[in-house]
């Protein structure tokens, strides 16, 4: 297996003029809906079956997939196999020294029931199959930021799976101000506008999976008030344009990892001979 | 919500890398189950079939009236890892053996090796499944011995353990195996091997080589 880094290309098309929405601008320069640079790489860890390292922004994720491989626990005899998703993070992924096993166990609490309906674990009976992810920095976004390490790693893997579904987050609050426009909508903040606007309480924030070919939203999960219908058809409306982008982006990685590892094969063949 | 516009290649060269069969991901759609029908990695939902994997798309037809079969195929170690299935030729190496039952760890399914060999999938041949007549005078140390390559069918999943496999076939058995002086053994007939070095004969339970 190797590894077969992938850095897409800048788009042709100039970005959009920036729309204000009434906030200041962000810290990093970008507008309110951009996303920050993306980048991945799957077969980083050639031990796995599959992996895949997903970086947005500052924020690392890493994802190795093991087996499927026979359940060490003997009682079960399912038709169906099981997905176990671990999830860690990395000692010095965060600034400051506080424990992370709630929050990890939070995290893999919600992966674990998106992957086990995105997988298909009939085809995987009487098996496990092990996914582990390390989040090596945490800048804001880690949730989706994992979910598309794992995604990646899983396809990289050969598992069966229904679709390519990528995830990001998106955030939306209401800023006082003399105009009639004053809710601002956010996408993918990092950990210092996470803990400057998630503190301030009246923020909605929303993780969203989506299938990328099918467009079905896979994965969903949401906290503040979403304030009104219009919002939640904003940021769904969003979350699926920025999911299609990355997923397009995804399809294409794996497409060249697939003929990198061909490619290979008879390479080795003829230098031996 | 359905995408009707999603493009399926209809030619028989990648464009992007013109030496493999058109790639495909997860998720995308790669025909009607009115024009084929599904193979391996590939399901369907809704009358259309789509890949679960990432490969190339592969079309064949047989020589039977029926559609042609579309299935997402990998080569190489790249290729999607392998679970037993019923149906299922294997190899499995014997790692134990007792009047009753022979114990041992699945090796390849379908040509296909299992890449992931930390907890090996574990299957068992009942004396019953050994071979299919007089199955009373089965002696298994005449049959099988440990460290021996067996090809064999998988007839069941089995218990909570282990998958019930069947050597009770004219070309299933034992493959290869070594003699007690350590050399490999050579095939004579159904129920007796040579050493390749001594000449010395030992009876095992042999799969009929294919021509």
């Amino acid at each position: 297996m190797d590894a077969a880094t992938y850095r897409p290309l800048p788009p042709d098309v100039p970005p959009a003029p920036t729309v204000s929405f009434g906030a200041a601008e962000r810290s990093d320069g970008r507008t309110n809906e951009d996303v920050r640079d993306i980048e991945m790489q799957t077969g980083p860890i050639s031990s796995a079956v599959g992996s895949a390292f997903f970086q947005i922004g500052k924020t690392k994720a890493l994802s190795a997939v093991y087996g499927p491989r026979q359940s060490m626990r003997q009682a079960r005899t399912s038709s169906s196999g099981a997905v176990n998703i671990d999830l860690k993070f990395a000692p010095f992924a965060v600034p400051s020294r506080t424990s992370m096993a709630e929050r990890e166990r939070y995290l893999v609490g919600m992966l674990s029931e998106a992957f086990e309906s995105i997988i298909l674990v009939e085809r995987y009976a009487k098996s496990v199959i092990d996914i582990t992810c390390i989040v090596l920095e945490d800048d804001g976004g880690v949730l989706s930021a994992c979910f598309n390490a794992i995604s990646l790693a899983a396809a990289h893997a050969g598992l069966e799976m229904t679709d390519i579904v990528t995830a990001t987050s998106l955030y939306c609050m209401e800023v006082p101000s003399d105009t009639s426009q004053n809710v601002v909508y956010l996408s993918d903040l990092t950990a210092a506008e996470e803990a400057c606007w998630l503190s301030s309480g009246q923020c909605t924030e929303m993780h969203v999976g989506i299938a990328t070919s099918g467009s079905s939203i896979c994965f969903l999960h949401g906290t503040g008030s979403l304030l009104n219908p219009t919002c939640a058809e904003q940021l769904l409306g969003r979350a699926e344009e920025i999911c299609r982008a990355i997923g397009k982006e995804m399809r294409a990685c794996l497409k060249a990892a697939y003929a990198a590892s061909q490619n290979a094969a008879p390479a080795k063949t003829t230098a031996t001979e | 919500m359905e995408v009707d516009e999603q493009r399926v290649p209809e030619d028989e060269q990648d464009k992007d890398f013109p030496q493999l069969l058109p790639l495909v991901t997860p998720g995308e759609r790669i025909g009607h189950v009115s024009a084929y029908r599904a193979g391996a990695g590939v399901y369907e939902r809704r009358g259309h079939l789509y890949a679960s994997k990432v490969g190339e798309k592969l079309i064949e037809q047989d020589d039977s009236n029926q559609l042609p079969v579309v299935s997402v195929e990998t080569a190489g170690l790249s290729g999607s890892p392998s679970v037993p299935f019923t149906g299922a030729t294997v190899l499995a190496q014997v790692t134990r053996i007792s009047p009753r039952r022979v114990d041992c760890i699945i090796l390849s399914v379908e040509g296909r090796p299992i890449r992931d060999t930390s907890n090996p999938y574990k299957g068992i041949i009942r004396l019953q499944d050994v071979r299919p007549f007089e199955i009373d005078q089965i002696d298994m140390l005449e049959c099988f011995r440990p460290t021996d390559i067996v090809k064999a069918k998988v007839v069941s999943l089995g218990d909570s353990r282990s998958f019930h496999l069947s050597t009770a076939e004219q070309d299933l058995g034992v493959v290869f195996a070594k003699s007690t002086s350590g050399h490999p053994l050579v095939a004579l007939k159904w129920n007796e091997m040579e050493c390749s070095k001594t000449k010395e004969r030992e009876p095992r339970k042999v799969a009929k080589p294919s021509d």
